[in-house]
């Protein structure tokens, strides 16, 4: 997943540069407030432990080897934020003494297997192990979960930024000046073989080695202090800023409105397709019948030529009936994997 | 931190004794290992050795790691950024130049070689008609057909172009991110990238982590060699897997031992959190002359269109 130099051109890896400043910037903050003193020491240490997880090789079924990252089980061991320092400097060492990933892509990296990864992962390992007990099964189910999530949010993001490569930079003659193929061949190959291959060597490295340093050493998986899940003031800004966001989702109709903007890029109707082309291509015509929805346009079927301060309403309507069906859903995922471990 | 010869010696002596010649790793079920093992050894072989090639005479082992950092990686911007395929073709030229200057043997920039092989397996499909039109360049498939008949495969001018360019890119930027990295050493190296602005307590981390890296990778080398050791006959997938994981937990926990261990050095040695790493003087001549002449190059590989 090292994307070398040559790969991505300036505007992507330019933007990732631009990304990447201030996340290196939040993370040294965030990591001396919680390691302090210790943070150089540790630090190098993680750094060190992370560039050699990626030497040690897995045996996969059919004669080959894969290896893992390591950027989650560094993430459950120091926490996020010090994942995101410790495997951004194993980046730098891999890109200029052994040539491992570019100098130009390195914040491109960082962005997939820095921040990507460890942050995805470790937000999987919480929520599918939330309450579980030291040492349980759930706990190391939920480890693995968070490796296997990990990698392939990774993947699909290095996958995406070569993909885009053809789209966003091409010579005079529309010839690609970087990754040539675009995200319909860039995307399935790079997932398909995180998806069977890699994401379950990560999984399996990630899992039991949690497991293992829960049965033998328990005292060094202790997340560090402010790297743990919220606490009650941290779960109320938390709602906070879920109920101010649906306050806020009325905007998604109103700036389209006032500007004057069409629907997004590609999800345009049928009505909107006939007005730029003149026709509506067959077979989007017959498949986007396949299924109607309940609430078309977060608006019942009979709001169409209601006024905007109806569809505002609906608009509020429909988000919060969308939040509260989704943290509905996690919360009994939870509880189901609560039980199941319990059970385990 | 220049290491005497003779310790060098009997450790790439030792380092090299592991993975060939170990009776076990014939077995198929510890191939894997014999590989991973090779592999642990080449990365200490180099983290060894690197100092070794820095401290050799040569145009760029003299020349300040800020001056080389700046100068190599304007062309390396250069060369990202320019449409030409003559752009990675002269920074291809001038990398050879920079490294016969530099006595970098070419095994050292074999890894730049093995990116562009690489790239261009990747980039193979896009030269075939089958995969991107254009215009013919040489039929492929039937044997034989040109001139009147359109062929059904064959190579496109477009394509040629395209990969041509992209593996030429690959390969310039590469051998001259392997330069920097072989002619500077690690601790100058890093200390080369406050030029870039990194702050000074990552540089400090950077070195602390290299210094350890060696040590630990000696550790992880010695569970290889004692999986392999221990190994008689099959003994299944699985207890390949949980070796794994167990050795990962087992190298966690020396981390962990050896962090605490070094905090409490440096505690006992006045350590309050201020980096006290010492300042870079000023640059030379030669080095802004070098700068200079790279900026130059950058510069001028933009121009043949």
């Amino acid at each position: 997943m090292h994307i070398p130099d040559g790969y991505l051109g300036p505007q992507t890896y330019g933007a990732a540069y631009v990304v990447m400043v201030p996340i290196w910037t939040w993370a040294s903050r965030r990591v001396s407030r919680t390691l302090r003193l210790r943070q150089v020491p540790v630090l190098a240490m993680g750094a060190a432990f992370s560039f050699l997880v990626m030497m040690f090789n897995v045996p996969i079924p059919g004669g080959t080897t894969g290896h893992a990252v390591g950027a989650v089980l560094v993430a459950i061991l120091l926490g996020p934020w010090a994942a995101v320092l410790a495997v951004s400097l194993v980046l730098l060492v891999q890109a200029l003494l052994f040539g491992d990933g570019g100098i130009t892509s390195y914040a491109a990296n960082c962005l997939n297997m820095a921040v990507i990864m460890p942050f995805v992962g470790w937000w999987a390992f919480r929520l599918v192990g939330s309450g579980a007990v030291r040492g349980s099964r759930r706990r190391w189910l939920a480890a693995a979960a968070g490796g296997y999530v990990g990698l392939n949010a990774a993947a699909l993001s290095a996958s995406l930024m070569f993909g885009l490569q053809p789209l966003l930079a091409h010579d005079a003659a529309g010839r690609p000046l970087y990754a040539p193929f675009g995200l319909a061949i860039a995307v399935p190959i790079m997932m398909a073989e995180h998806l069977l291959l890699f994401g379950v060597v990560e999984a399996v490295v990630t899992g039991m080695a949690l497991a293992f340093l829960d049965r033998t050493e328990p005292l060094l998986t202790t997340a560090p202090a402010g790297e743990s899940a919220p606490g009650p003031r941290g779960r109320r800004r938390l709602w906070i800023g879920l109920g101010v966001m649906i306050v806020l989702t009325p905007l998604g109709l109103l700036l389209p409105w006032i500007t004057g903007a069409g629907s997004a890029w590609g999800e345009w109707g049928g009505e909107e397709l006939r007005a730029m082309l003149g026709h509506v291509p067959e077979g989007l015509a017959r498949l986007s019948g396949l299924w109607r929805a309940p609430v078309p346009d977060y608006a019942p079927s009979g709001a169409g030529g209601s006024s905007m301060s109806v569809h505002l309403a609906w608009y509020l309507l429909s988000a919060l009936a969308g939040s509260a069906l989704v943290v509905g859903a996690v919360f009994a995922a939870r509880r189901w994997l609560a039980a199941m471990g319990e059970a385990g | 931190m220049t290491l005497p010869d003779w310790f060098l010696a009997s450790q790439r002596a030792s380092a090299h004794v592991a993975p060939a010649e170990i009776g076990a790793g014939r077995h198929p079920r510890v191939r894997w290992l014999r590989r991973a093992l090779a592999s642990l050894s080449r990365s200490w072989t180099l983290l060894l050795d690197e100092g070794g090639l820095a401290a050799q005479p040569g145009l760029l082992q003299v020349i300040d790691p800020r001056a080389k950092v700046l100068g190599l990686c304007a062309v390396i911007l250069s060369v990202s950024i320019a449409p030409t395929v003559w752009a990675p073709l002269l920074a291809c030229l001038l990398a050879g130049v920079l490294a016969i200057l530099s006595r970098v043997p070419p095994s050292r920039l074999a890894p730049a070689l093995v990116a562009a092989l690489f790239a261009g397996l990747i980039v193979l499909p896009v030269t075939l008609s089958l995969f991107a039109p254009g215009e013919p360049l040489l039929a492929l498939w039937p044997p034989g057909a040109a001139g009147a008949h359109e062929p059904a495969v064959s190579l496109t001018r477009e394509g040629v172009f395209v990969a041509l360019r992209f593996i030429l890119r690959v390969a310039a930027c590469t051998t001259l991110a392997l330069l920097l990295a072989t002619t500077s050493g690690s601790a100058r190296l890093f200390r080369g990238l406050r030029a870039l602005w990194v702050p000074r307590l990552a540089v400090m981390t950077l070195d602390l982590m290299v210094r350890y890296l060696a040590i630990l990778l000696r550790a992880a080398s010695e569970l290889h060699l004692a999986r392999i050791s221990r190994t008689v006959g099959d003994v299944g997938s699985r207890a390949d897997r949980r070796w794994v994981s167990t050795g990962v937990g087992a190298l966690y926990r020396r981390t962990r031992i050896m962090a605490e261990q070094t905090y409490m050095g440096m505690i006992a040695r006045g350590y309050t959190g201020e980096s006290n790493a010492g300042r870079a003087g000023p640059l030379k001549p030669r080095d802004w002359l070098f700068m200079a002449a790279m900026w130059a190059s950058a510069l001028a590989i933009q121009l043949p269109r």
